[in-house]
């Protein structure tokens, strides 16, 4: 696996599946959901997203093959480059419907989810004696506390873009802007800076000197 | 309960690849390794290997450094670490958050080795991800236009470095679940 992917040349998905049950090998899987995300974290409208039901006969075999044409067009000549992205991170329905040399060759080991930085969100404020911001952390409850609006009926397509929708807002309410380690990290950026701007000056008056 | 769990394999795949060492640090509710549980650290017996397939797994067994013929060994097989696994959740623990460094690697070997099933009895569905959350810190950072909190990697060896970190024993499943504890703490105190 590639371990330094620059997040710049990372497609990043947010995927959903939905199935039968939590085990790949007994229960089977319904529909998937690939959604292709800007790193702001916005949908990318310009690439059309992967969508496919299999409760209507189609089979995962099927579905894989559709799945790699897409890949192919969206962005097929990289490969190991798809960050996945979701409300809880689980692979395992993914490796086994892509196998697992096909996952690993499309997939970044780098993953983001909603749960994680809902669950340290509510530990932050715990350790610094606040209320919790979130009581409930399934997807509903995460989505009432933002004042996200979640369909009654919804399907993978729209779960992936809120989830993705529920993680750019969670970004922006990590309250770090403030932090003193932030300053300190960025005086620290901005010193380094200083110096440098310094130690090229000494160098052009030695130049012209010279 | 809040559990550090980590796992070194003989490889990335789970299914291909077997676990050779496992550590279970129980945390208390300052995320500080808990005083009265004891850890569970146990090396195990890989199953599915076969000699010839030493090159193709040496790349992990030179990560974790780990001696493949002493665990050969010495190793627990699998039923036997079930056993002795089952034992020490029923004395110490109830059903566990594991608290990981990318926790799709380590739940995918830990589901691999217990059957999703088992699996599910004894850790909760709710988890703690370090990997996530690092990545999470580096795009709000990216999206405020503040510094990279962690300019070199997001690996845990990394990390620890960034938020000033020593405990050492990089790749023991049992240091290393020291060592996500206590990133994930000074993530929550220091961010």
């Amino acid at each position: 696996m590639n371990k330094n992917v620059s997040l710049d040349y990372i497609v990043t998905l947010s995927l959903k599946v939905e199935t039968t049950g939590p085990q790949p090998e007994k229960d089977k899987i319904k529909a998937i959901a690939a959604l292709p995300v800007y790193l702001s974290y916005e949908r990318d409208r310009m690439r059309i997203p992967f969508y496919i039901n299999f409760t209507k006969g189609l089979t995962l075999a099927y579905g894989r093959e559709c799945f790699e044409q897409w890949w192919t067009r969206l962005d097929g000549h990289r490969k190991n480059n798809i960050i996945c992205f979701d409300h809880r991170i689980d692979y395992v329905f993914f490796r086994y419907w892509l196998g697992d040399d096909a996952f690993f060759d499309y997939f970044n080991d780098t993953g983001m989810d909603v749960l994680s930085v809902v669950k340290y969100l509510n530990e932050r404020a715990i350790l610094q004696g606040e209320d919790r911001p979130f009581l409930n952390l399934s997807l509903t409850s995460v989505c009432n506390a933002l004042d996200i609006q979640r369909p009654a009926r919804s399907d993978v397509l729209i779960e992936a873009d809120l989830s993705m929708e529920v993680y750019r807002k969670l970004l922006f309410i990590m309250p770090i802007a403030e932090n003193t380690y932030w300053r300190s990290l960025k005086s620290r950026k901005e010193k380094q800076l200083i110096e440098l701007k310094e130690k090229y000056k000494k160098e052009d008056e030695n130049d012209l000197r010279a | 309960m809040i559990c550090a769990l980590d796992c070194e394999t003989t490889g990335l795949i789970p299914g291909r690849h077997d676990i050779l060492q496992l550590a279970l640090v129980p945390l208390d509710d300052t995320i500080e390794p808990h005083k009265n549980i004891p850890p569970f650290r146990i090396y195990m017996k890989p199953k599915r290997f076969r000699p010839e397939d030493l090159p193709e797994i040496s790349g992990a067994l030179i990560v974790n450094k780990i001696d493949i013929n002493w665990v050969i060994r010495n190793g627990y097989t699998h039923d036997v670490a079930l056993d002795l696994f089952d034992k020490y959740i029923k004395q110490y623990l109830g059903k566990i958050q594991p608290l990981c460094q990318n926790y799709p690697f380590d739940s995918a070997f830990v589901k691999d080795w217990l059957g999703a099933e088992q699996y599910a009895v004894y850790f909760d569905r709710q988890y703690r991800d370090t990997y996530s959350l690092a990545n999470a810190l580096k795009d709000k950072a990216r999206l405020k236009g503040l510094p990279d909190p962690f300019p070199k990697s997001t690996r845990l060896t990394a990390l620890a470095e960034s938020l000033g970190i020593n405990i050492g024993n990089a790749h023991d499943a049992f240091f290393d679940c020291l060592t996500t504890a206590a990133v994930y703490k000074e993530m929550l105190l220091k961010f």
